[in-house]
């Protein structure tokens, strides 16, 4: 009995006319929406998937409607199988050039492992901390200003003597973003902070881990030019310089790059290599 | 005979051949297995603006970000804005907005703060001297409806198709026969340059088709001209960034930008049929 009038209660409040939101005439407008996120889904993906297709290595095709007519064009013109000679199969040992560590195998190319922005960690390593721990704090505020999210310190893991730094003091500073905090940080990068970074081109074209993840070096001048810091520059004693990391889903470089080009931020071409 | 074997020599580079006879003859458009091969043009504007949210993303909007607000730290006001000063009054008064906004389930936190923000700018003299007005979502070109302006659907993906002299099946994209021992990219470039002039700057995804869609020739076309009795056009993506079409008015008698819910007004049932998944939604 309390269990259905417990349904009642639930299922009534769920009916439309008492949910928040209406969806009446408003004025149109982006309003929610992701200027970065949108301009992913719309534009980069459908280009990135023309530009690293591999016809070599292609998944088998999952459409919904199989091909009837290459079905019964296969089926009719089955032929009598001749006994084939097989080779004894030797197993095939994947190698690296200079024994270096194996990679994984790229997947196959389809629509849903198109390369796409995972992650950005941004990480600074304080050294003044070893000798004053609250010099941390001036880089925990302006990590926490740019990025709109809370750092988490980095404690060492293991001493190191030359640098007096002894095992679990607070060494550094880093944030892991994702979603909606992540493109409006690559946002910022890219429309102000790049373009205003001194003496600087754009990344390399040989930058990248190996694996699609490319990282950027900020000196602690650049940390001036985030709109946040900018404001209220004099609270901070002290600038650091920082790491920037674009974890990506590509498997290389090649790919990685691509992608963030498509989120417009600059690479050295060998144009601007030659003009110097 | 020169004129066939040249590019043949010449091989990969076929364009070369031009500039050892300027008198050469038009090669040969690629045949394989009766059908002729073409090169088509999907050359998209992309969207210029970011698109309309639905009423359901704006209040999901509204609601995630109020549950935010409930379990954020609260802001070091004092380390951020100095006792007194003119951004800590400003703070203040948005502060005060939002949590009105918090009360009222219908409120916006963030158009709330937009409220504010437009009376600051108001009362304050040196940002009335360069305020910006935002642009409206509708531009000019909507509103006359010019189908060839670029400048029309800022939200929307706008698609380049052009007309043919001739009755049935007259718009299409750009596309052209391939000659023989041309690239596929190199024959898209060129017949684009061809149909729709060099007054455009376009950039072309990468060097593979992105589809493809196979015709019957009707028969009288086959009788005059023997040797295909189809076409296999594969269809190359461009972006344009800057320029307009300049049709020849031999090939091509007009153009127009459309969006892809456009399109089927223009191009037969089997055509659109065939192209649309090519086709970005938006």
């Amino acid at each position: 009995m309390a269990l259905r009038l417990l349904a009642q209660r639930s299922l009534a409040r769920a009916a439309p006319s008492h949910r928040l939101f209406s969806t009446g005439a408003v004025v149109a407008s982006s309003h929610g929406l992701n200027r970065l996120k949108e301009h992913y889904h719309n534009i980069v993906a459908e280009d990135l998937m023309v530009l690293t297709y591999d016809h070599t290595k292609v998944s088998p095709p999952t459409l919904k409607n199989a091909d009837l007519e290459a079905l019964l064009n296969n089926a009719i013109s089955e032929k009598v199988e001749e006994p084939v000679v097989v080779a004894p199969k030797v197993e095939e040992v994947r190698k690296r050039k200079g024994g270096k560590p194996l990679k994984p195998i790229q997947p196959l190319k389809n629509g849903s492992n198109i390369p796409t922005l995972d992650k950005i960690t941004v990480h600074a390593m304080v050294k003044d901390a070893i000798h004053q721990k609250n010099h941390i704090l001036s880089a925990f505020m302006a990590l926490q200003s740019i990025t709109a999210t809370k750092p988490e310190v980095i404690f060492a893991k293991t001493s190191v003597a030359n640098w007096k730094l002894r095992e679990g003091m607070p060494i550094g500073v880093k944030v892991t973003l994702r979603g909606k905090e992540m493109y409006q940080f690559l946002d910022k990068l890219v429309e102000i902070v790049l373009p205003r970074l001194k003496e600087w081109h754009g990344l390399p074209m040989t930058s990248g881990d190996g694996n699609g993840n490319i990282g950027i070096g900020f000196p602690p001048s650049a940390l001036a030019l985030f709109p946040e810091i900018e404001g209220s520059f004099d609270m901070y004693p002290k600038m650091t310089g920082f790491d920037v990391v674009f974890n990506t889903t590509a498997n290389t470089n090649a790919e990685g790059r691509l992608l963030l080009s498509g989120f417009n931020v600059p690479f050295k071409g060998a144009k601007t290599q030659t003009k110097k | 005979m020169i004129a066939r074997t040249l590019p043949r020599m010449l091989g990969k580079g076929a364009h070369l051949s031009r500039s050892f006879a300027t008198s050469i003859q038009a090669r040969a458009p690629l045949v394989s297995s009766n059908y002729r091969i073409a090169s088509g043009i999907v050359l998209s504007r992309t969207p210029q603006i970011t698109r309309d949210s639905t009423p359901f993303e704006k209040a999901y909007f509204d609601y995630s970000e109020k549950l935010e607000r409930q379990s954020a730290i609260p802001l070091p006001a004092d380390f951020y804005f100095k006792k007194g000063s003119l951004a800590e009054r400003r703070w203040k008064e948005d502060e005060a907005a939002r949590m009105k906004a918090m009360a009222d389930p219908k409120l916006s936190l963030s158009e709330a703060v937009k409220e504010t923000q437009v009376k600051q700018e108001d009362a304050d003299v040196t940002t009335q001297m360069n305020k910006f007005e935002t642009g409206s979502r509708l531009s000019e070109a909507d509103k006359k409806n010019d189908i060839k302006s670029l400048n029309r659907a800022l939200q929307r993906t706008l698609y380049l198709i052009v007309k043919k002299p001739r009755d049935q099946h007259a718009w299409q994209f750009p596309q052209g026969a391939v000659e023989e021992g041309e690239y596929l990219h190199d024959a898209a470039e060129r017949e684009l340059e061809e149909e729709c002039g060099k007054n455009m700057d376009v950039w072309f995804v990468g060097r593979q088709p992105v589809g493809h869609y196979a015709y019957k020739f009707p028969e009288d076309h086959v009788a005059k001209y023997p040797g295909a009795t189809g076409a296999k056009v594969f269809f190359m993506k461009a972006h344009v960034f800057a320029g307009q079409c300049n049709p020849d008015n031999k090939e091509v008698v007009d153009f127009a930008w459309v969006t892809k819910d456009e399109l089927p007004n223009y191009v037969s049932p089997e055509y659109f049929n065939a192209v649309k998944d090519m086709l970005s939604d938006l």
